[in-house]
């Protein structure tokens, strides 16, 4: 690859999109599951992984994607509205001959644990949801109590260096600011708004679809010493126009080949 | 990595028992000793995506020995291309007239590729995925030393990770499938 530009001193981190990426025939496994944000660290060696996090009724931390249980899990209903014993009782869904029965929703405190024990700590993204639609005339609550909850489990886990928390709200993270004045955040969709945000608030980065990115706009938030993280990629094109427009991150479904690629003279 | 595909081993059962309802009537039965070396190019899908095998064996009577080299092709189910592993075949040939044999192949496959990751340079290590296989399939032939095969699989896999930044190797088993095209060609 030719030289990358950018605040890392030209390597861009690969992180793992809800693990080791979406499902598909080189990924069998769900995401945001054990054995897929284990994989990306552990067998694929990321840089680093997202994963989605909710809460739920009971306040704690679940890794799941989707609005609603029903689409990916044998379960139904808001995260929200279900403890969180219940919730790692759900199995994800069997697609074919893709067969996910022994995989169940986890806590981020699982994962935590899990990587607390590393030597040299992984990145883990939190892209936080809180559902409109689930959370009706509770979302100001659910929206503390997840704020809250993400800085105890950081705390517990020493996790300020290497939790990254990701948003599309920027209200969001200025009150995850305020409990939190040194934690990572970024700001999720366009860049074009999103820069002048992240550069008032002092937020750590700007993330967004890549598709939708240019590098100019990458090029104008590095140089107000934001970072930038680029996804929604899994094939070698997709990689290689993310990579020439010199992000810091790349979240990618494809660990291997975006790791194929950049290592590549 | 998936469960015992049942259907696809229910299917090879059945498709078995049909051949050999077929073919047993037409059966020609061979007494005296055939002995010949013979080799083949085998493209073939299977859990490290789409590979090409050169191969050489030895067919005595009804049993046959296969070793060769597995080159993967495509990158569809494998993180990266162009590894180069060994392969090694026993087959067993059940039914057979003048142009057509059904056989079944026991196979091994394995391919060494080398982890990657951008914080860190992984110089002698070798992640690796090795496959066992049973294929049943069909051995057509073509024009005097030259036939084709065709066999579709199932069995199960073993890959070796290494995560480097730990220095730890994890293992995963699971099953997979295997579907062989083969050319090949009576030496001596």
């Amino acid at each position: 690859m030719s030289e990358i530009n950018n605040l890392n001193n030209g390597v861009i981190y690969i992180v793992g999109h809800g693990g080791a990426g979406f499902v598909s025939l080189d990924n069998k496994l769900p995401i945001n599951s054990f054995k897929s944000v284990t994989k990306a660290i552990e067998k694929q060696n990321a840089d680093g992984v997202e994963v989605d996090v909710q809460m739920s009724a009971d306040n704690q931390l679940m890794l799941f994607h989707d609005d609603l249980l029903e689409t990916a899990t044998y379960c139904s209903g808001c995260i929200s509205a279900i403890s969180a014993e219940e919730l790692e009782e759900c199995q994800y869904k069997s697609y074919g001959t893709l067969n996910f029965s022994k995989e169940k929703l986890i806590t981020l405190d699982v994962i935590m644990s899990r990587f607390s024990q590393r030597k040299v700590k992984p990145m883990v993204f939190l892209d936080t949801k809180t559902i409109a639609n689930c959370t009706e005339n509770n979302y100001n609550i659910v929206e503390k109590n997840m704020i809250e909850k993400i800085d105890l489990i950081i705390k517990k886990y020493n996790a300020q260096s290497w939790v990254h928390v990701m948003s599309g709200s920027e209200d969001f993270l200025l009150k995850m600011q305020q409990l939190n004045p040194g934690i990572k955040l970024w700001i999720d969709g366009d860049f074009n708004t999103n820069i002048p945000i992240a550069n008032a608030h002092n937020f750590y980065g700007v993330s967004g679809n890549s598709s939708a990115v240019t590098s100019e706009q990458i090029s104008f938030a590095h140089s107000n010493g934001i970072y930038a993280l680029l996804f929604g990629f899994k094939a070698q094109a997709g990689i290689l126009s993310a990579i020439k427009k010199n992000p810091d991150y790349l979240q990618t479904d494809n660990i291997i080949l975006t790791q194929q690629i950049l290592l590549q003279d | 990595m998936n469960k015992i595909p049942y259907k696809l081993v229910s299917l090879l059962i059945m498709y078995t028992i049909m051949n050999f309802t077929l073919l047993k009537s037409q059966e020609i039965n061979t007494p005296k000793t055939e002995k010949y070396i013979f080799a083949g190019l085998v493209p073939n899908l299977s859990h490290t995506g789409l590979n090409s095998s050169a191969i050489v064996g030895l067919q005595v009577n009804r049993l046959q020995f296969t070793a060769g080299l597995k080159y993967v092709i495509s990158d569809s189910f494998f993180p990266g291309i162009g590894q180069i592993g060994p392969e090694f075949g026993v087959g067993y040939t059940f039914l057979k007239n003048n142009k057509v044999e059904f056989f079944g192949l026991l196979t091994f496959q394995a391919s060494f590729y080398k982890p990657l990751a951008t914080f860190k340079e992984a110089k002698n290590k070798r992640n690796s995925v090795h496959e066992y296989t049973y294929s049943y399939g069909i051995k057509i032939k073509l024009i005097n030393r030259l036939w084709m095969e065709n066999s579709f699989g199932f069995g199960g896999v073993l890959s070796r990770n290494h995560d480097l930044q730990e220095n730890n190797v994890s293992y995963s088993y699971g099953t997979t499938g295997l579907i062989r095209i083969g050319l090949f060609y009576r030496l001596f």
